[in-house]
């Protein structure tokens, strides 16, 4: 593990985890936090979302795949949902694209310094009542995306994600009802 | 403020633990739900399966909290199980993994198992808070922080102490988290809380 030290061990993946660390250097835990913390410092990794123990090798300046940024938060937070003007853009609802994207977590978020990716919080059973009411439809990179009521409904309720202007969204495609039912689970919080 | 059971809880030798437990369950649960809703990652293939493992795993877990949580107090039904468990878990050989359940056709983690990964994801949770702060003290030194580190790297010690007991246990967590989660199950189905002691300080 000698070359590791200088650089971020190429049998890592892109995303990895401190668990994974351990794994290259079996028995020393030591050495896999200094390393994890010489690699941070010297800006070759970056924590996902301090102080959660997930990592991606990431050079400065440089804007991670959206399949990496999506697996990275996936490991870091079990409740990550793709919410708001990203999920009405990527099931074909909206006309207006995100410039970010718009994810919500239950879990608490001190800071999440990844570019392009915007985490908002939400109370714990959240997902748990999305989930009831058949709010989540489809995934991006294998994270869920809230179905397009659910996703508007969500947006109304917590006014914290961006949303495209009523114009740009194809609202045949959008059940009234499905929106009331949503809003309703939404109010339950 | 925190009630009695909160506070019996964050007094306990094992809040770490019983944090641990409580931490990784809702992590679970987590998963849980986008699974069940169909959501989950390749959720047409397994999801049923994940969906059965993942239930089986959070009640273990709650099991195993609810057996920690009431230690200090020892009540009639506790003393019981330690003892029946001491006696049925001795020479249970529980490996760590996963094992085919012989009755569901599924892969199923041991209880030792999902305990110890409950411990090992809390210690890794505090590890990551040490290199963020360790990575703030270098930039800004601040005396407070030195001291949350100390902290934190006792916690690490201590749930590494929690794991080397449970290894050494590992039968006795087999025998009381299948007694216990079958409690549970009941509970459950007659609408009573699930026997979770407490909600735990964060």
């Amino acid at each position: 593990m000698n070359a590791s030290s200088h650089d971020p061990d190429t049998r890592l993946p892109v995303v990895f985890t401190l668990a994974d660390l351990k794994q290259q250097l079996p028995g020393d835990e030591q050495a896999a936090m200094a390393l994890a913390l010489r690699w941070l410092e010297s800006g070759q990794v970056r924590q996902v979302a301090p102080p959660r123990p997930v990592f991606i090798r990431l050079g400065s300046g440089e804007t991670p795949a959206e399949a990496d940024l999506c697996l990275a938060l996936r490991r870091a937070f079990p409740s990550l949902v793709v919410v708001g003007g990203s999920a009405l853009w990527r099931q074909g609802i909206s006309h207006e694209r995100d410039a970010v994207l718009d994810c919500a977590v239950s879990e608490p978020v001190e800071r999440c310094p990844l570019p392009g990716v915007r985490l908002h919080q939400r109370p714990a059973g959240w997902l748990d009542v999305v989930s009831r009411t058949g709010g989540l439809h489809g995934h991006l990179h294998e994270v869920p995306l809230l179905s397009a009521e659910m996703a508007v409904a969500d947006a109304a309720r917590f006014t914290d994600v961006w949303v495209p202007d009523r114009d740009h969204l194809d609202w045949r495609t959008l059940s009234a009802e499905r929106i009331t039912a949503a809003q309703d689970a939404m109010n339950s919080l | 403020m925190a009630s009695e059971g909160q506070k019996a809880v964050s007094e306990s030798p094992l809040r770490l633990a019983i944090e641990a437990l409580h931490g990784r369950a809702r992590a679970l649960s987590e998963y849980y739900s986008v699974y069940r809703s169909g959501a989950g990652p390749r959720a047409r293939g397994r999801r049923h399966q994940r969906v059965r493992e993942l239930r089986h795993d959070i009640v273990r877990l709650q099991a195993w909290a609810w057996y920690l949580s009431v230690a200090d107090r020892r009540p009639w039904w506790w003393r019981a199980l330690h003892r029946l468990s001491g006696v049925f878990g001795r020479d249970r050989r529980e490996q760590a993994g996963r094992r085919r359940h012989r009755r569901a056709g599924i892969q199923r983690l041991s209880s030792f198992s999902v305990v110890d990964r409950a411990y090992v994801a809390q210690m890794e949770d505090f590890q990551g808070r040490l290199l963020t702060l360790q990575l703030a003290q270098q930039s800004r030194p601040d005396p407070r922080r030195a001291a949350c580190q100390q902290r934190l790297e006792d916690a690490v010690r201590r749930l590494a102490e929690h794991r080397r007991c449970l290894a050494e246990n590992a039968g006795r967590v087999a025998v009381i988290c299948w007694a216990l989660a079958r409690v549970l199950r009941v509970r459950g189905w007659l609408g009573l809380d699930r026997g979770e002691p407490c909600v735990v300080d964060s």
